[in-house]
């Protein structure tokens, strides 16, 4: 290497002055300003959509082993953020009551030197024993590492790794967690805000609508994420197609109502031929009938086309293709009443290779923001898309600490109530914006029979939207060995 | 309002009279303009009755035609035109041609009226790809479409698709039976020379190995793709007296638009396995020219898309809904069942012409003249393009 190309004695000096950094205390150890409590786990498992009954039903818990209600182990982190109250450069999980001083000055000095953008990358978290309601944490953490500057597909960056133990009332180690942030370079706005044809869905190829007077409102509506349906003001009967005057009673007085966005299916196609832009066939559109009573035609997403039946339960999900293209789809509802039977699996059940029940979560600007704010997790990212935009991003995104409580969620929704996680490590990739859908998948890649009671398994785990990969996992549980 | 007119005080049943047909071969590439396509089947159809170009004075086509009536009168040397006339909604256009036409004759505002249609469907614009949005002024009409291509229904199967899905889950009938329409309509063509699928029949098991084009239809349920010119020569039925062939009669003619009438997508209905609109017509049709269903020795049904025979079968009256399925069984609408249907090999077989050449074929069969003669046959019933606002008609011989 020739003189002048190297990295400059400046940034050698940069890079050994944020090395010095590795080893510190984050800061003095930071107090829950909470106790473990059920309202915060309510919020939670709300936002998670996860209806695992140890969590909130003191007498499931105890019947199915696990002695009393316990928090979702993915809310591990949750209990120590200091919600609102905290500087938005700070990394989640490494905040309390008093200001950790060596990882501010930290992030303050990679701030200055133009890496002002923050996100989460990887969490790895072992859980020792459960956590129950009034279990008071304490968290230290320590600088462990920091990277040299890494070329990333948001910018240039580096990588923090921050080591935690979390301790009890009694000081006893519960859990530990290796968390990775990067800080990075946002690159510059314009050109972000511009489409980028290198990263514009193929989708957004498709027919856009022809919008009149008549018609703008349902369009515009879908923009907001909103099913709107017209509704006569002189007979209050609802329409759908829309048109300017009430077949009923005559009224050209109109507004809208937004619509529950679930329905069932009418009828459907499944289209071969030909190819359409914007679509790969085959492709499945269905009629369908609004719980409202109007009925329209939207694209069927999240089925298999041989699996569609005439009657089935349908949400809404709005797909935003680009800035000004936002269409409708929908999708399998969960189940007939959002919830699903709880299967108890037992260790002899499960065999290497088994592969999880899959589980697509449609990403909606409220499930995003809302499981920020249930994780109390304010950065601006989550929740605010201009500022989100400015960091690079497409629009706010999911943090990692949902992310990581989807996975959790995933696995025991499989497992069923008697199941204890005792880890969950995940590695970050495409982010989750709105409107897009994120599908996990999951496989048994170990079985460890380990004592009489129970065996741990091990399954690998893999989240996926339109972008490519959102998160690669590794979730450990232990299973009742339980007699048939 | 429901629509049960049988002419009112003055008579259209009996009136008018088809007197000339004429069409081009029927091809995938013509080679020739769609004026020139259109110009051909006209002079044809003339020169079939015994009439000169001079002596027409009236002309009607479709509004989705591209050949405008004065480039006829004006090709032909036709001179004044009296009367002119186009009618919107796709095929359902074709039978309402005939229409206009005998209206015209009846009231006396024309003497010679000739109804056309030309276009080069496969080698130019092909109907069977997806419509484009692209550079359309944002209309009613338009913005219609709008419900319908962003979300991935772009073409009349994809449209037709979706009520034939509905129709197979309510009333349990299967895309076998669909195929039975395909099957007739090959039959027929095979023994038809000016069909484009003459001397090629297909069996039930070729239906149902053709690949899908939109669950639940299938290649073989999708009509053709055509180039070509199909024209009809109206006039009085004394006048037609007078010309070369006997007066093929116009018994009825009706338009017809339902209740919440769609382009192709009438989704909104509380029952989508109907077609209001041809049941519209069909009260219309029977009432005018004072039969009912058993009096029809062959009917032209639009076969477009298979699915929408059936449904025509039942609106029209010849079974119950939901019964086409049983109706057709056993061969019941090939030549030589209960009541064959397209003899020409209809679009399935012998060409996609809007409706036009299932005209031509009905006053054959009236004629006598049809290479697939259905016996002595003295009232045939047609329809137009189903799914749209629609049009039929019942052709019978002089009496």
């Amino acid at each position: 290497m020739t003189s002048g190309e190297g990295p400059s004695s400046g940034d050698e000096a940069f890079v050994s002055r944020l090395r010095s950094f590795e080893g510190l205390p984050a800061g003095p150890p930071s107090r829950a300003l909470d106790p473990v409590n059920v309202p915060m786990i309510r919020h939670f498992v709300e936002a998670m959509g996860d209806n695992n009954p140890i969590y909130l039903d003191e007498n499931a818990a105890v019947r199915f082993g696990h002695g009393g209600q316990v928090a979702p182990p993915a809310m591990l982190q949750v209990w120590i953020m200091r919600g609102l109250g905290r500087d938005v450069t700070s990394p989640p999980g490494a905040a309390s009551a008093s200001r950790p001083r060596a990882q501010d000055e930290l992030l303050g000095l990679l701030r200055q030197a133009g890496y002002s953008a923050i996100v989460a990358t990887n969490c790895e978290q072992t859980y020792l024993r459960e956590l129950r309601t009034g279990d008071r944490l304490t968290a230290e953490s320590v600088l462990e590492t920091v990277s040299d500057e890494k070329r990333t597909a948001l910018g240039p960056g580096h990588f923090l790794t921050i080591g935690t133990r979390y301790l009890d009332g009694a000081g006893d180690e519960v859990a530990r967690m290796k968390f990775r942030i990067l800080l990075y370079r946002p690159r510059p706005v314009d050109l972000v805000a511009a489409p980028a044809p290198a990263q514009a869905s193929p989708e957004a190829r498709r027919f856009r609508p022809i919008v009149t007077k008549d018609t703008a409102f349902f369009f515009e509506g879908l923009q907001r994420g909103v099913v709107l349906i017209q509704r006569c003001e002189g007979c209050d009967s609802l329409r759908h197609p829309p048109g300017p005057c009430c077949p009923k009673c005559g009224s050209f007085d109109w507004d809208a109502v937004a619509a529950s966005g679930r329905g069932t299916l009418h009828s459907y196609v499944v289209v071969h031929r030909p190819q359409v832009p914007g679509f790969v066939c085959p492709y499945v559109v269905g009629l369908v009938d609004l719980e409202e009573g109007t009925r329209l035609v939207a694209e069927l997403r999240g089925v298999d086309p041989a699996d569609v039946r005439i009657g089935a339960d349908l949400v809404a999900e709005v797909i935003h293709l680009d800035e000004g293209l936002a269409l409708l789809a929908f999708r399998p509802a969960p189940s007939a009443s959002g919830v699903r039977p709880v299967a108890l699996l037992r260790f002899q059940d499960v065999e290497l290779g088994d592969t999880l029940p899959a589980l697509d979560v449609p990403l909606d600007r409220t499930l995003i923001v809302a499981s920020a704010i249930a994780t109390r997790d304010y950065q601006d990212v989550h929740h605010d898309p201009e500022l989100a935009r400015r960091s690079g991003a497409e629009d706010v995104f999911m943090n990692i600490l949902s992310t990581n409580g989807f996975v959790g969620r995933f696995v025991t929704d499989w497992a069923g109530p008697a199941a204890v996680l005792q880890s969950i490590a995940i590695r970050l990739g495409a982010p989750n914006y709105p409107g897009d859908t994120m599908h996990l998948a999951g496989r048994v890649t170990g079985l460890f029979p380990g004592e009489a009671a129970a065996g741990a398994v091990e399954v690998e785990v893999v989240g996926s939207n339109r972008l490519g990969t959102h998160v690669t996992g590794s979730v450990r549980l232990l299973l009742p060995m339980g007699a048939s | 309002m429901t629509a049960t007119t049988d002419g009112g005080g003055l008579r259209l049943s009996g009136r008018a009279a088809i007197a000339g047909i004429g069409a081009t071969e029927f091809s995938k590439d013509s080679g020739r303009s769609e004026l020139r396509l259109a110009v051909e089947s006209v002079a044809t159809a003339l020169a079939e009755a015994g009439l000169e170009p001079g002596e027409v004075d009236g002309l009607v086509t479709f509004s989705q035609d591209t050949n405008p009536e004065i480039d006829i009168a004006r090709n032909l040397g036709m001179g004044e035109l009296s009367f002119f006339s186009r009618i919107h909604y796709g095929g359902g256009a074709a039978c309402a041609t005939v229409q206009q036409a005998a209206m015209a004759v009846a009231v006396g505002i024309a003497e010679v009226v000739v109804c056309y249609r030309a276009f080069n469907e496969r080698s130019g614009r092909r109907y069977g790809q997806p419509v484009s949005l692209d550079l359309m002024p944002a209309t009613s009409e338009t913005s219609n479409f709008s419900w319908y291509l962003p979300v991935g229904l772009t073409t009349p199967a994809h449209w037709v698709a979706m009520a034939a899905q509905r129709y197979l889950h309510v009333f349990g009938a299967t895309t076998e039976d669909f195929g039975r329409i395909a099957v007739a309509d090959r039959k027929h063509a095979a023994t038809n020379p000016h069909a484009y699928f003459y001397g090629q029949p297909i069996s039930l098991e070729d239906h149902q190995a053709s690949p899908w084009i939109v669950e639940p239809l299938r290649l073989l349920d999708c009509c053709q793709e055509t180039d070509g010119g199909q024209a009809i020569v109206v006039t009085s039925v004394e006048r037609a007296r007078d010309l070369r062939h006997p007066p093929v009669v116009i018994r009825a003619a009706a338009q017809g638009a339902g209740e919440s009438q769609e382009m192709m997508t009438g989704y909104y209905r509380r029952d989508i396995t109907g077609l209001p609109e041809v049941g519209v017509v069909g009260r219309q049709l029977w009432a005018q020219a004072g039969i009912d269903p058993g009096d029809v020795q062959t009917a032209i049904l639009y076969d477009h898309f298979t699915p929408f025979v059936l449904m025509q079968l039942e609106e029209l009256g010849f079974c119950d809904r939901g019964e086409a399925r049983h109706f057709i069984a056993d061969g019941a609408i090939e030549l030589g069942g209960r009541l064959p249907v397209n003899p020409h090999g209809g679009q399935l077989g012998e060409a996609y012409l809007h409706g036009m050449n299932g005209i031509a074929e009905a006053a054959r069969q009236v004629r006598g003249s049809s290479v697939n003669q259905v016996g002595a046959v003295e009232h045939v019933l047609v329809t137009a393009g189903t799914g749209v606002p629609t049009s039929g008609l019942i052709v019978g011989v002089d009496r």
